[in-house]
């Protein structure tokens, strides 16, 4: 049998597939300090956009803006391929790894930020007297009553972000990141085997992305039972 | 924290002034010289007409409303006049229950009776705790202790919401329409809780509320406030069977028919 799928080719490939598994981690490292970052972004974005109580914090919410504004209306590659060129130049030098957790923060942060955001604007504003009524600050108004029952509202979407972000992940391959996507690129393209490459690469984002997709799914169903 | 500089020394002697209180929405003015002296410990009950401006004068009570002219002074404080710590301090004497009840969906009926005296240290933990279970217990709830809002009828949040105030040791106390939110099979449980805590005589209590048979038993004074003036001002028997002014009689015509 030949063609793209013959058994030498899947030989060969399943000879390397160390080398994939090593890429796999790189991509799950990337993806978890990524997702780490990100979320840090998103909430401290999120709560900056939702308090504009005066002069300081409305522009601090207006540079928010500007930032997801931004990241969300670039590609990734580019915003990362910049991090990659333009950071040395500045005197920043920065490991490939680093880079990549980089963009991907930035990225997903601008969306999680919004999810965030939203989230905070979902809860009643009848939580928000209640708890100014008893005296409580405003800062402890929004780590205690508001933040717990955000995170519940937030977490289905937030979910969702933490697939786009492992499969984004596969963009870092412009950069040479080490990660999956570019040990695929790179091995298939000096063996020129490309068909059970491609499938196991698939597969293996796969194997990470879809129960985390059922999780959220599963979330969102619970979600919506409890309103 | 200081409170003492912005105290006013001579309107010590009432819980709450009201001065020359103005207070617009836009172009809407909701609130046209309000001029009154709650005392200490006294119950008010404030009625009037839908709009007339009777939860945005409670609300000027703990500043979720704020004059545009005139001062609400409260226990000798000039809120105009508070900073923001001032007024988180002065707040936690100043319990408020909503139409919406807004208990904290996840916390147990017990963590939102503790929740803000334990965070702002309205006692120690010994005396909050105790102080928690003795007001559930009051508003007959003291086996519903571990059950989160969601599993509680309304007529038990509202229950467990004016629990909630009370823990905190209050002042005063704001109720702004507690009822209207409740099915009608459950009025009658949370007016009753509310007869009972109305006995309290150290806190001062305003009452917004359509219930005026639960006004009349339970206030010393009713007041009519209709576009944002005080028609009426008296004893409940004298402002529900003597009314002063033909819009009181309408009103009463309007809600007993
Ligand atoms: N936050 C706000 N922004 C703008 N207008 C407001 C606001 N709150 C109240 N109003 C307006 O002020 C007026 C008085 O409202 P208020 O809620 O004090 O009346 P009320 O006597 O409590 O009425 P109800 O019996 O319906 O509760 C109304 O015309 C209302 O639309
Ligand atoms: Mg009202």
């Amino acid at each position: 049998m030949n063609g793209p799928f013959s058994i030498r080719n899947w030989r060969t490939w399943f000879k390397a597939a160390p080398l994939f598994l090593r890429g796999y981690g790189q991509t799950l490292l990337i993806s978890l300090w990524g997702l780490l970052i990100a979320l840090l972004i998103g909430v401290f974005a999120g709560i900056a956009l939702t308090s504009r109580a005066n002069g300081r914090q409305r522009a601090l919410a207006a540079i928010m803006r500007g930032y997801m504004s931004f990241f969300q209306n670039t590609p990734l590659m580019i915003q990362v391929f910049i991090f990659y060129n333009v950071l040395p130049k500045m005197g920043v030098r920065l490991s490939v790894t680093m880079v990549g957790v980089l963009g991907l923060a930035l990225y997903t942060g601008a969306y999680a930020a919004d999810i965030v955001a939203s989230a905070i604007r979902a809860v009643p504003l009848g939580q928000t007297e209640a708890a100014e009524s008893q005296g409580f600050s405003r800062a402890q108004t929004l780590w205690l009553v508001i933040l717990p029952q955000s995170v519940k509202i937030a977490l289905p979407a937030m979910t969702n972000q933490v697939v786009n972000l492992i499969k984004n992940s596969s963009v870092l391959a412009v950069i040479a990141g080490g990660e999956l996507m570019y040990v695929a690129d790179s091995w298939s393209g000096s063996n020129l085997i490309y068909g059970p490459t491609f499938v196991m690469t698939g597969l293996l984002y796969l194997a990470i992305c879809l129960p985390i997709s059922m999780i959220a799914r599963q979330l969102e169903k619970r979600s919506v039972r409890n309103v | 924290m200081q409170l003492t500089k912005c105290i006013i020394p001579h309107t010590i002697a009432n819980m709450i002034s009201f001065e020359d209180v103005h207070l617009s929405f836009g172009k809407n003015e909701v609130l046209r010289g309000i001029n009154l002296k709650i005392e200490r410990g006294s119950k008010t009950v404030i009625i009037g007409p839908s709009g007339g401006g009777k939860s945005t004068l409670l609300r000027t009570v703990n500043r979720f409303e704020k004059p545009n002219k005139g001062r609400v002074i409260v226990n000798g404080h000039d809120l105009n006049a508070a900073t923001g710590k001032q007024l988180n301090t002065l707040r936690q004497g100043i319990g408020m229950v909503f139409q919406s009840f807004n208990l904290y969906p996840h916390k147990t009926a017990l963590e939102n009776l503790t929740m803000a005296p334990l965070t702002l240290k309205r006692g120690s933990k010994d005396e909050v705790m105790s102080r928690a279970r003795e007001n559930l217990r009051a508003v007959g709830l003291a086996d519903r202790a571990d059950s989160y809002p969601s599993q509680l009828s309304g007529g038990q949040q509202q229950r467990v919401a004016i629990a909630r105030a009370l823990t905190m040791n209050p002042d005063i106390l704001l109720f702004d329409e507690p009822t209207s939110a409740l099915d009608p099979e459950m009025i009658q449980e949370v007016l009753e809780i509310m007869e009972e805590v109305a006995q309290r005589q150290n806190i001062t209590m305003l009452f917004v509320t359509h219930e005026m048979r639960f006004a009349e038993h339970i206030s010393d004074r009713v007041l009519f406030l209709d576009e944002g003036q005080i028609m009426e001002d008296g004893p409940p028997h004298q402002v529900f069977h003597q009314p002063k002014t033909t819009r009181m009689t309408a009103f009463l015509g309007k809600i007993l028919h």
